[in-house]
């Protein structure tokens, strides 16, 4: 066994680490007041070239492993979460399907500009009605000529108000449910396709989530993306793993920043005379978080080699997600109780870790679906013994 | 004249990692290491001179083990290409004197025309090794400089320092040595495709036996006595009288404790 990054993936960690530092973390708390897009960020960013992280090098990107790749998610998510969002979403979903089936003509229009960080993608599962539950999709894809009309709503997008391409999941035969499910290009522009209402959410701010509407949009063949129509869900399997590990990450993250804040604010703020890190009770909580966020760290970064290894792992990806986030929920929930007070003045940074914190639960399937799939799958096992 | 600028840099400990006193002069620290700060700084110098003056060809020296190597993967991915780590591990406990004997026995046969180096370590801020490098080269050295013009054709260096709230302004005849003070360039942020490059790099090494040098390399001659931590500073004292009787408890504290007269 082998529990040590590569001196090269060390090398990379501190190189992202030292972006975060210079250009994000000076901002987090503007970020997080204004509650809107930081299109100037965005550009600086891009031109140090991360967004082309997964992409192959002849289209401007990096060609990183799966777990180099990770290590980027993690020393991001210590900056501004909102815009680890929608850089993660460009990164991963956004790009993914374009990356992977996109014609040549396509991956020119679109993939280039979207790794330079000129366009801005999305991916639209989420409807008003399904989320997890992929197979309620109602938003349909149907034959017209050479290409496919599509229409519906999809909400819950990130970056879906700034888009300028976006991947939409539809039915093009509800019949088969699951298996009548194809992703679809469309391009800012095209007829019928607009922005809806935008969602205020409680944390994650400088992303900017909403609906997308599409009333009878048409698009041509070359914008199915995948090996022909009802693929689409067996698409979804490798890069929802990845997904949910980034997620694990993101919120092993926020709980080590949160965290960290607590420690400061310990090892400073006297009560009875000395200082409150001094208190058996306070000391505890890190004791305890240091346990927890080791096994959600070690849980996150095993499914990532797994992932890189091919080797199954869908639930492995779906324990690290559901074990991470809910640390990430008591990590920022301690901090907060050690913060007292003040951890209730949107003048400290913990009330800005907390409501962050939230999002890391629903983002990569909610945890009440993937208990349910988890404890599925246990009791399928052989004499229900793990190895 | 093309010229050949050579940059020293060092690996130092983060600033965010842990120091403990572990032994009477040793310390334990955390394994989170970085360029050092104004190495970072001589390494953008070097890259604006060369960027007036594409032809200059630019390298860049660590003398040590694993942590020498980190230090000029840092400056491959802020564009330097020529980098050299000198010795190895066991010059990790030699002195300024030691290592600058080492990194002058690499230069002497480089023959750069510029070196350029932080004014001092993130670590121990002995700010020797540059003007110890110098001596050894016999070429004039110019510490803290927060700007610096190179003129190839006339073969000087112009570099400027904060004195007392004046800038002076200095002139050398090449080859010389000047240290970087904060001011004199803004570290840049690597741009990813050189991280990978960076991180792909093959380092390559110059074993002491080939500057010269036998092993054992250089040993501190200056020794470190003790390390005494710094002193423990009093909690808060939050006061709990209300306004505006706590800023007579306040005056009233603050004198007692001779802070104010």
């Amino acid at each position: 066994m082998e529990f040590r990054f590569t001196e090269e993936q060390e090398f990379f960690r501190t190189a992202v680490r030292d972006a975060v530092d210079k250009l994000i973390r000076p901002r987090i708390a503007a970020i997080d007041e204004a509650d809107d897009f930081p299109r100037e960020l965005w550009n600086e960013f891009a031109a140090l070239g991360y967004l082309g992280l997964r992409h192959p090098e002849i289209y401007g990107g990096m060609d990183a492993d799966v777990v180099t790749s990770m290590i980027f998610y993690e020393e991001l998510g210590r900056g501004s979460c909102g815009f680890a969002m929608s850089v993660t979403m460009q990164i991963l979903m956004g790009t993914y399907f374009v990356g992977r089936f996109g014609s040549e003509a396509i991956k020119q229009r679109v993939l280039v500009p979207a790794i330079r960080g000129e366009k801005i993608g999305t991916i639209c599962f989420t409807e008003d009605q399904s989320g997890s539950d992929l197979g309620g999709t109602r938003t349909t894809a149907t034959r017209k000529d050479d290409g496919w009309v599509l229409n519906g709503r999809k909400m819950w997008i990130t970056n879906g108000p700034i888009c300028d391409f976006c991947t939409v999941l539809a039915t093009t035969d509800a019949s088969r449910g699951m298996d009548g499910l194809s992703f679809f290009l469309v391009e800012a522009g095209t007829p019928g396709f607009t922005s809806g209402q935008q969602i205020h959410k409680l944390g994650s701010h400088g992303s900017v989530t909403g609906e997308l509407i599409f009333d009878n949009v048409f698009v041509p063949d070359e914008n199915l993306l995948g090996d022909g129509p009802g693929n689409g869900v067996k698409l979804t399997t490798a890069i929802l793993n990845e997904v949910r590990v980034m997620t694990a990450l993101s919120a092993c993250a926020i709980a080590n920043e949160a965290m960290a804040d607590a420690r400061k604010y310990a090892l400073e703020r006297a009560a009875f005379g000395k200082p409150i890190a001094q208190y058996q009770l306070i000391r505890s909580k890190f004791g305890s978080h240091w346990a927890w966020y080791e096994a959600a760290r070690l849980l996150a970064y095993k499914a990532a080699w797994m992932i890189q290894e091919k080797l199954e792992c869908q639930y492995e990806c779906m324990l690290a997600k559901m074990f991470a986030t809910e640390m990430c929920q008591s990590a920022v929930d301690e901090a907060s109780r050690i913060y007292g007070g003040n951890s209730f003045a949107m003048e400290y940074p913990q009330q800005r870790w907390f409501r962050d914190a939230r999002f890391t639960l629903f983002g990569g399937g909610c945890h009440e679906v993937l208990l349910n799939t988890l404890g599925a799958a246990y009791l399928r096992r052989g004499g229900g013994r793990l190895p | 004249m093309t010229l050949k600028i050579a940059v020293l840099v060092k690996q130092v400990p983060d600033l965010e990692a842990t120091v403990e006193i572990a032994a009477e002069g040793q310390l334990r620290i955390e394994d989170r290491y970085v360029c050092s700060f104004f190495d970072e700084i001589a390494i953008e110098a070097a890259l604006a001179v060369k960027a007036a003056a594409p032809d200059t060809e630019l390298a860049a020296f660590s003398a040590g083990g694993r942590r020498a190597v980190d230090a000029l993967r840092r400056a491959v991915a802020m564009g330097i290409d020529q980098v050299e780590q000198l010795g190895d591990e066991s010059l990790d406990g030699a002195d300024s004197l030691g290592v600058a004997e080492v990194l002058a026995a690499r230069l002497k046969a480089f023959e750069p025309s510029l070196v350029l180096a932080g004014k001092q370590a993130g670590d121990d801020d002995m700010a020797a090794v540059g003007p110890m490098v110098a001596g050894a080269l016999g070429i004039p050295h110019a510490s803290a400089a927060i700007a610096l013009r190179v003129d190839p054709a006339a073969g000087t260096v112009e570099l400027d320092r904060a004195v007392e709230g004046e800038v002076l302004t200095l002139r050398a005849p090449l080859p010389a040595l000047v240290t970087a003070e904060k001011g004199l360039a803004v570290p840049r942020i690597p741009v990813v495709m050189r991280v990978m490059k960076a991180m792909k790099a093959k380092i390559p090494n110059v074993p002491l036996t080939q500057l010269g040098l036998a092993p054992p390399a250089p040993g501190a001659r200056l020794r470190r006595v003790r390390y005494a931590p710094p002193p423990s500073r009093p909690p808060v004292r939050m006061l709990s009288e209300p306004f505006p009787a706590n800023v007579d408890e306040l005056v009233r504290r603050l004198l007692e404790a001779g802070a104010l007269a």
